[in-house]
């Protein structure tokens, strides 16, 4: 993934304009750039199989209505304000009940990795949205900052801010957590 | 301090956290690596393949590519004019009585019954059985000596009363589509099938194949997942659901505290039984009585529960003490159910090939 579109003019609006015509190819090639932008963002909110499922649901909201978006450039931020509704949506519905949560770390990682996973997850959950999304996109998605600014419709400099103060405020809240783990 | 010290402080000169280029940031690359699993399309609990070199990767790629891309576009085409017809319904519309056996009547009227209108009430005699299209959205097959009446039914609600006898149903909707009054109480279908059985004072029980099934009778509500039971009492709240292999001692105990309405002691001989009786298939059991009675929690079935459902933070009283919910929000998620929100995972109940267990019910009560 790293590498797409990097350095080259930016093609999400092309990319628009194709798919809007039903170029199957373009659909295809607009879900592979976005959908790990989507799952990103909505993991900031949900656990990682609820994003899965509400990505797919992101995606067949949006893609029918692509005419309905005016300025093909603005694609990112629409796909992206569609992803929270649809959390915050999923956050308001939740019922107890969503059973397993899928133990999504490789099979190789020790039990304290799992758990430290898990503790690193929550910390970046607890940041401001800024700082959680984007350091999502970066830790998670693998995506770079270049691609994240690409893919998110954000300035390289924003980017670069987000990530830099999110992970200093990160590594705060794990410094924390393993001080209080520590002091039990 | 200058610019450039600024800089470094703020960390804004860490070029790997930036595009991986500059000297390795350890603790970047440790949450890289720890993380790596919860990203999209990654598979878990699987070791990642390793990467193998191609002669001729462009054009595999663009195969792969193309054959993706149509067949995402046949899929969401298709999928997507199948799902609208199926879940489409005019307001009114008779239900389509597909087979019966016997003796059955619609409207008190014995005739070879097609179709069950609005408000109409279908009745099965001794031996007799009927089976109908639930609108677009399933089956629903009527046991012998049953009432069932249509109540409401339109696109994205439907709604009938089973005044007595035994219904079973196979549904392929969203959740809260379809829904079975008894009295005193509702079943809504939250995606899944179910057997329910109620005489006319609303007293039965349900028990549910597949999915998730809500009872609510306003004294108490209860959500019953696949391969559980819970009795419905047209004058008191619900159950609490049992594993369909719950053994004996632990349903008397079970039924010793829904009896008291949880109302017992936490370190009494109740639930020093029925936890003596549990296994891993009884978590749901306790993990409702935990909820609908958190005093319960003062005694060892809150150990017990979290030795059955082992959470990452582990469940302790003082994370109870202070946040009951987020506890019972992470039991709740390390049950082994499907999710509610997954209804549709649960499509093979809308294919005509997974009726078997229901023809198979049919049979037994039309010879019964």
């Amino acid at each position: 993934m790293s590498g797409d579109g990097v350095g080259e003019p930016n093609p999400t609006e092309a990319l628009v304009r194709a798919a809007r015509t039903g170029d199957a190819g373009a659909l295809d090639r607009l879900y592979r750039q976005f959908a790990p932008v989507v799952h990103g963002v909505l993991l900031g909110y949900v656990q990682k199989a609820d994003a899965d499922d509400l990505t797919q649901e992101v995606f067949a909201h949006a893609l029918p209505r692509l005419r309905e978006l005016r300025e093909p450039a603005a694609f990112p931020g629409w796909i992206l304000s569609i992803a929270r509704r649809a959390a915050m949506d999923a956050k308001r519905r939740r019922t107890p009940l969503t059973g397993i949560d899928i133990d999504a770390v490789d099979a190789g990682a020790t039990h304290e990795e799992r758990l430290d996973a898990r503790r690193a997850l929550a910390a970046i959950r607890g940041l401001p949205q800024a700082y959680r999304e984007t350091l999502m996109l970066r830790l998670v998605e693998g995506l770079s900052g270049p691609e994240i600014a690409l893919r998110t419709g954000l300035s390289a400099g924003s980017v670069r801010v987000n990530l830099h103060r999110g992970m200093a405020l990160l590594r705060v809240a794990l410094a924390d957590g393993r001080a209080g783990r520590v002091a039990r | 301090m200058n610019g450039d010290q600024r800089m470094r402080e703020d960390g804004m000169d860490n070029d790997y956290l930036w595009d991986r280029s500059g000297p390795v940031d350890l603790e970047v690359a440790r949450l890289e690596r720890l993380l790596r699993g919860q990203a999209l399309g990654n598979a878990p609990r699987v070791a990642r393949p390793a990467r193998v070199d191609s002669a001729h990767p462009r054009r595999r790629r663009g195969v792969a590519l193309f054959a993706a891309a149509a067949v995402l576009a046949m899929l969401v085409i298709g999928a997507r004019s199948w799902y609208q017809q199926r879940l489409q319904w005019q307001a009114g519309e008779p239900w389509q009585v597909v087979a019966q056996q016997g003796d059955v009547r619609i409207d008190g009227r014995a005739q070879q019954a097609r179709a069950l209108a609005l408000d109409g009430t279908l009745e099965t005699g001794q031996k007799a059985i009927s089976r109908l299209h639930a609108a677009g959205i399933g089956d629903v097959a009527i046991g012998p000596g049953s009432r069932l009446r249509l109540v409401e039914t339109r696109t994205g609600r439907h709604r009938v009363h089973l005044e007595q006898g035994s219904l079973w149903a196979r549904i392929w909707a969203p959740p809260g589509q379809f829904g079975v009054g008894v009295a005193g109480a509702e079943v809504i279908d939250l995606g899944c099938e179910f057997l329910l059985e109620a005489d006319a004072d609303g007293n039965g029980r349900l028990s549910v194949l597949s999915g998730w099934v809500q009872v609510d009778n306003l004294r108490r509500e209860v959500l019953v997942p696949q391969g559980t039971r819970v009795r419905i009492h047209g004058e008191g709240a619900a159950g609490t659901p049992q594993s369909f292999s719950a053994n004996a001692a632990f349903i008397a105990a079970l039924d010793a505290i829904d009896a008291a309405h949880g109302a017992v002691n936490p370190q009494g001989e109740e639930v020093r039984r029925l936890l003596a009786a549990s296994r891993p298939q009884d978590a749901i059991s306790l993990l409702v009585l935990l909820r609908d009675y958190p005093q319960l929690a003062e005694g060892p079935m809150f150990e017990r529960l979290a030795q059955l459902l082992p959470t990452a933070p582990a469940a302790t009283r003082e994370a109870w003490r202070d946040d009951r919910m987020g506890v019972l929000n992470r039991w709740w998620d390390a049950l082994p159910y499907p999710r509610v929100k997954r209804w549709w995972t649960q499509w093979p109940d809308a294919l005509p090939a997974r009726s078997g267990k229901m023809a198979a019910w049919l049979r037994s009560q039309g010879e019964g």
